[in-house]
C-alpha cells in the first residue's frame, strides 16, 4: 500500500511533466496536423538555458531560490522565440508540400539543436547548480513523503495548464486558434490571420516546454543533450493516449502515462517501464485511436 | 415488367449518432436498366451506395447481388462480384497516369503475385499485357486515349470525371454505380455524359446513377427512386415522378 | 512522344549501367590508393542502401508511415549472431538436438525468415491505423524490440549452473540448454560479440574489400527484386493504396493483404541488412541510434530526402546522409550539425527530394507496349 501510494505520488509528478511537453505537441498537431518533432528538443533547450542563467546569476553572488521565476520566465521567452523562428524556417515554407516534408525538416531542426547544445555545452552530463535548490521541507503523510519540489512541481504545471486552458477557451486569439484547427481554410475564409494563430501556437507550446525542462532540472538536477528525445516521444505518446489535438486530453494522457510509468517500474522492475507504456499506447490506438478524450472523425466518403 | 432484379435492398437501414442517413429503405434494380436515385443534399444518397459498395456495414437489412447476399462483405471482393463505382467527390490515384488509374480496374480479374512477378513467368508477363489492354480499351471507350500517359491531378476536371467512370468499367461491372458523375461539368459535357450512359447500356451493363441535374437524369434513366431524410418517397417512370406531390413537397420550389 | 520515352529510356539504362561500374570500380580505387577507412564506409553505405530500400517499400510505395523499421533491422542482426554464437541442446523425451552455432549464410537464411515473421506478427494488429497513428504504433513497436533484446529474455540466475551450459527450461520431457550464455540470450546491453565473418566454400570475407562485394551482391539482389514488383499487379496495387486506400478498395484492391506484403518484405529486407551488419562488425549491441529510433529516423529520410518512391532517390539519400557525417569529419564534433542543416535546407528547397518517384514514373516504362499497341 505504501509503495503503491508513493508510486502513485512519483507518477503524478512524471506524469506532469509529461503532460507539460505533450501540450506543445497537441497544440502543433490540433492546429497544423503535423508532429513537431523538434519540439522534445526544444523542451531541452530550455532546461540548458535554466541551467546557464541559475549559473550566471550564481555567479553575480545572487543567491535565493526565488531567482528561479525570472530565470524561468527567460528561459521560457528565448525558446518560443527559437519556437517562432522553427515555424518560419521549417514549416512555413512547407506548408503546401505534403505530410511527409514537414516531418523531415523538423527532424533537422531537432538534430540542429541537439548538437548546437552538445557543441555548446560538452557531450557530457551537467548538473543544476546545487546553491539554488528548494526548500528541503517535506511533507509526512502516514508513511508517504512529498516534498516541497514534487508540491511546487505540481502546483506550477496545474498552473499554466490551467491558464493555457483559460486562453484557448476564452481569449480572441484562443478563438482564432480553435477555429484554424477545425479548418485552416475556412478560418481563413472567415478573416481569421491564420499565420497569426499558428504563430501563437508556436510561442506557447514551446514555452511551456522550456518551462517543463527547468522544472525536469530542478527535479533531476541533472542534464544530457540527448534527454530531448526520450521525452519527447514520452510525452507524444501522452498527448495521443489523452487524444491529440486536444489541450485537456494532454494533460490527462501526461498523467495517466506518468502514473503507469511508475506503478511498472514499481510492481514490475523499471527496466520494463518504457517498454509496457508502449505496449500499453499500441493497446489504447487499437481500442480507441481518438485517445482518452479525443472525439472520434469518421472520414465522409 | 418482370426483368430479373441483379441489386435487391431489402430494409436497409444505417444511422450515424443520432442521424438516421438510410432508413428502412427497399429498392431493387433490374437486369440492364438506368436507374437514378435523388433527393435533397443529405438524403441518404451516398450513404446507399457506400453500403451497397460494402464501405459501410448496415445496422439492418439485407443487400443481395443477383441471387448472393453481399451484406458485409469486403469492398474488395464486391467489387469482385460485380459492382463498381465512382465517388462523389473525385477520388483518383493523383499521383498516378491515366493509364495506371485505369488498369487499377483489371486488378480483380488478375492473379499475379509477388513470387511470380519477381521471376516474371510467362503468365504473369501474359496478364500484364491482358491488364494494359483492358486500360487502352477502356481509355479508348472514354475517349481519352492521347491523356493516358497524363498525370490524374493535371487533367482537367471534366476529363477527371470522364477517367474515374473509366477506371470503374475496367473492373467489368455487372452494375456501375455513378455518384454524381455530371457534378461541376458543363453544358456540353454533359451531354457527352449522357451519351456514355448509353453507349455504357449497350455493353450490357446495368447504371445505378445519382445526379442532381435533373436533365441528366430525366434525359437518361428508365426508373428513378426517390429518396428523403433516409427513407424512400417515390418510385417510378421520369413522368411519373415529375407529378408526384410528396416529390415536388420534398424538392420544395426547386424545379424538377 | 515513344521516341521521347525511348531516349530517356536509354538514357536511364546508360545512368544505371554506370552507376554499376562506379560501385564496382570504387573499392578497387580506393584499394589502390590505400584508403581502408573510406572502403569501410563504403561498405556502411550500401548496407544503408538496403534499409533505405526496404524503407521505399513501406513508405514509398505502399504509404506506409513506419517509424518501426529498425526493430526488424536489429531482429536480423540478432539472429544472425545469436544463430551464430550460442547453441540450444533440446532433449526431448530423450532424443536430442542442437540448434545453432551455424555459419553466416544459413544464419541470414533463417533471420531473414524471421524478421518476415516478425514483421508479420508486428504489423496484423496495427494495420488497421492510417497515417500518424500507425507512425507511433509502428515508433512504439520498434522501441518495445529494443527494450526486450536490452532485457534480455532469458537471463538464468548467475551461479546455479557453472558456465559454459545453462538449463533454460527443464521438464520432464522437455530440456533446453543453452551453450555459450554469456549475457544470457541476447546479451543485454552490453550486446553479443564474437559474430563469424561470412565464409562460403572455405573462402571468408574478412576484409572490408571483400565484404563491400558481398553486400554489393545483396544490393544488387533487393533492386531487382524492387525493380521487378515496381512495374507489376503487387506493386501498382501498393501505390494504389498509396495514393487513396478507399479508391483502391474500390477497385478490388485487398488492403489488407497488401499492406501486410509491404510490411513483411520490408522486415525481411530490413533483416538481411542487419544480418550483414552483424556479419561485417562481429558485435552488436543495442544501441538507440544503431538499432533504435535513432535508425527508423535515418530510414526515413534517407527516402524522403531521396524522393519517395524512387531507387536512384534511396541511392543518393543514403549517401548523404552516410557520407556528410564523414566529409565534415574534421570537425568531429560539428559534423551532426551540419547533416541537421543539410536536411532543413533539403527539405526547403526540394520538398519532394532529389530525385523524385514520379520523375521517373511509371508512364515512361510502358512505352515498349505502347508501341506495340499503337
Ligand atoms: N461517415 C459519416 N459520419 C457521420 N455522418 C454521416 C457520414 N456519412 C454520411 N453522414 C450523414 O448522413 C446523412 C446522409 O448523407 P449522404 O452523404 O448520404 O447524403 P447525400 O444524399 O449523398 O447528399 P449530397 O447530395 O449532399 O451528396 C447526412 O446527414 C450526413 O451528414
Ligand atoms: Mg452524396
Amino acid at each position: 500500500m505504501e509503495l503503491f501510494a508513493q508510486q502513485i505520488l512519483n507518477g503524478l509528478t512524471i506524469g506532469a511533466f509529461y503532460a507539460l511537453i505533450a501540450l506543445g505537441y497537441t497544440m502543433v498537431y490540433g492546429i497544423l496536423k503535423q508532429i513537431n518533432f523538434a519540439h522534445g528538443d526544444l523542451f531541452m533547450f530550455g532546461a540548458y538555458l535554466g541551467m546557464t542563467f541559475l549559473n550566471m546569476l550564481i555567479g553575480a553572488g545572487l543567491v535565493s531560490p526565488w531567482l528561479i521565476i525570472p530565470v524561468c520566465l527567460a528561459s521560457m521567452l528565448l525558446v518560443s522565440a527559437l519556437g517562432l523562428l522553427l515555424e518560419r524556417a521549417a514549416y512555413r515554407p512547407l506548408r503546401n508540400a505534403g505530410r511527409l516534408p514537414p516531418i523531415v525538416s523538423t527532424l533537422g531542426a531537432a538534430i540542429i539543436l541537439q548538437n548546437a547544445v552538445m557543441l555548446l555545452y560538452e557531450p557530457r552530463f551537467r548538473w543544476y547548480p546545487e546553491k539554488i535548490s528548494l526548500p528541503a521541507w517535506s511533507l509526512k503523510i502516514y508513511s508517504i513523503q512529498i516534498t516541497f519540489t514534487q508540491l511546487l512541481l505540481l502546483f506550477l504545471s496545474f498552473t499554466f495548464m490551467t491558464f493555457l486552458y483559460l486562453f484557448i477557451m476564452k481569449t480572441k486569439w484562443g478563438i482564432a486558434m480553435r477555429a484554424v484547427s477545425l479548418d485552416i481554410n475556412t478560418a481563413k475564409l472567415m478573416g481569421i490571420n491564420v499565420n497569426k494563430a499558428i504563430e501563437i501556437t508556436f510561442i506557447i507550446g514551446p514555452a511551456l516546454g522550456a518551462a517543463g525542462g527547468i522544472m525536469v532540472g530542478l527535479y533531476y538536477r541533472q542534464l544530457i543533450f540527448t534527454m530531448g528525445w526520450n521525452y519527447g516521444l514520452k510525452a507524444f505518446t501522452a498527448a495521443i493516449l489523452g487524444g491529440i489535438g486536444n489541450v485537456p486530453g494532454a494533460v490527462l494522457g501526461g498523467i495517466v502515462l506518468g502514473l503507469l510509468e511508475s506503478l511498472s517500474a514499481g510492481y514490475i522492475a523499471s527496466c520494463w517501464k518504457d517498454a509496457i507504456a508502449f505496449f500499453v499506447l499500441i493497446i489504447i490506438l487499437l481500442i480507441r485511436p481518438q485517445g482518452i478524450l479525443g472525439e472520434k472523425i469518421a472520414e465522409k466518403i | 415488367m418482370h426483368a430479373q432484379a441483379i441489386l435487391n435492398i431489402k430494409n436497409l437501414t444505417k444511422s450515424f449518432g443520432g442521424v438516421k442517413a438510410v432508413d428502412n429503405i427497399i429498392m431493387s434494380i433490374h437486369e440492364n436498366e438506368m436507374a437514378g436515385l435523388i433527393g435533397p443534399n443529405g438524403a441518404g444518397k451516398t450513404t446507399i451506395f457506400n453500403l451497397i459498395t460494402g464501405i459501410y456495414v448496415p445496422d439492418n437489412g439485407r443487400i443481395f447481388l443477383e441471387d448472393r447476399d453481399i451484406t458485409g462483405v469486403k469492398p474488395h471482393k464486391i467489387t469482385g462480384l460485380g459492382i463498381s463505382r465512382t465517388f462523389q467527390t473525385i477520388r483518383l490515384f493523383k499521383n498516378l497516369t491515366a493509364l495506371e488509374n485505369v488498369m487499377s480496374g483489371a486488378h480483380n480479374y488478375s492473379y499475379s503475385g509477388l513470387i511470380t512477378s519477381i521471376l516474371r513467368t510467362r503468365n504473369q508477363k501474359k496478364e500484364e499485357k491482358m491488364i494494359l489492354n483492358e486500360a487502352y480499351k477502356w481509355l479508348d471507350f472514354m475517349n481519352l486515349a492521347d491523356k493516358s500517359n497524363e498525370l490524374a491531378k493535371n487533367l482537367p476536371y471534366g476529363i477527371q470525371r470522364k477517367l474515374e467512370i473509366a477506371r470503374a468499367l475496367a473492373a467489368r461491372p455487372k452494375l456501375l454505380i455513378l455518384d454524381e458523375p455530371a457534378a461541376g461539368l458543363n453544358e456540353t459535357e454533359s451531354n457527352e455524359i449522357i451519351k456514355v450512359f448509353h453507349k455504357i447500356r449497350e455493353k450490357g451493363i446495368t447504371i445505378l446513377l445519382i445526379e442532381h441535374d435533373m436533365k441528366v437524369v430525366m434525359g437518361s434513366c428508365s426508373r428513378i427512386f426517390v429518396l428523403d431524410f433516409g427513407s424512400l418517397i417515390a418510385e417510378g417512370t421520369p413522368e411519373e415522378i415529375q407529378k408526384n406531390d410528396k416529390v415536388i413537397e420534398a424538392y420544395l420550389g426547386q424545379e424538377i | 512522344m515513344q521516341k521521347k520515352y525511348s531516349i530517356l529510356k536509354s538514357k536511364l539504362a546508360i545512368a544505371y549501367l554506370l552507376t554499376f561500374i562506379l560501385f564496382l570500380l570504387l573499392p578497387i580505387v580506393l584499394d589502390y590508393s590505400n584508403n581502408p577507412y573510406w572502403i569501410s564506409i563504403g561498405v556502411n553505405y550500401l548496407i544503408w542502401i538496403i534499409l533505405g530500400l526496404a524503407m521505399n517499400i513501406a513508405l514509398g510505395y505502399a504509404g506506409l508511415f513506419q517509424l518501426g523499421q529498425a526493430g526488424f533491422y536489429a531482429v536480423g542482426a540478432y539472429v544472425v549472431a545469436i544463430l551464430n554464437v550460442k547453441i540450444f541442446t533440446f532433449v526431448i523425451y530423450g532424443i536430442t538436438f542442437k540448434i545453432g552455432g551455424y555459419s553466416f549464410f544459413p544464419s541470414l537464411l533463417i533471420a531473414l525468415v524471421i524478421s518476415c515473421i516478425v514483421g508479420y506478427l508486428f504489423s496484423r494488429p496495427i494495420l488497421r491505423l492510417r497515417g500518424d497513428y500507425l507512425c507511433i504504433a509502428t515508433i512504439g513497436l520498434g522501441e518495445i524490440i529494443r527494450y526486450i533484446l536490452t532485457n534480455d529474455l532469458i537471463n538464468a540466475p548467475p551461479g546455479d549452473y557453472a558456465p559454459p551450459m545453462k538449463i533454460l527450461g527443464t521438464g520432464k520431457s522437455l530440456l533446453i540448454i543453452l551453450d555459450n550464455p554469456v549475457g544470457g540470450l541476447t546479451g543485454g546491453p552490453n550486446g553479443i560479440s564474437g559474430i563469424a565473418r561470412p565464409e562460403i566454400l572455405g573462402f571468408t570475407f574478412d576484409t572490408p574489400f571483400k565484404y563491400y562485394y558481398l553486400v554489393m551482391f545483396f544490393v544488387l539482389l533487393v533492386l531487382f527484386v524492387m525493380k521487378r514488383l515496381e512495374n507489376s499487379r503487387l506493386g501498382r496495387a501498393w501505390t494504389y493504396i498509396r495514393e487513396d486506400e478507399t479508391a483502391a478498395q474500390s477497385m478490388g484492391v485487398d488492403i489488407v493483404h497488401y499492406k501486410l506484403l509491404a510490411f513483411i518484405i520490408s522486415a525481411g529486407i530490413a533483416g538481411i541488412a542487419g544480418g550483414l551488419y552483424a556479419g561485417r562488425y562481429t558485435v552488436i549491441s543495442p544501441a538507440p541510434d544503431v538499432f533504435g529510433f535513432g535508425a527508423s529516423v535515418l530510414m526515413f529520410c534517407i527516402v524522403v530526402l531521396g524522393g519517395i518512391g524512387s531507387i536512384p532517390g534511396v541511392l543518393v539519400g543514403s549517401l548523404g546522409l552516410v557520407l556528410l557525417p564523414e566529409i565534415f569529419r574534421s570537425f568531429p564534433e560539428a559534423r551532426y550539425l551540419f547533416v541537421g542543416i543539410a536536411m532543413l535546407l533539403m527539405m526547403i528547397f526540394r520538398p519532394h527530394g532529389l530525385i523524385p518517384g514520379n520523375m521517373l514514373s511509371f508512364n515512361k516504362k510502358y512505352c515498349d507496349a505502347c508501341s506495340s499497341n499503337t
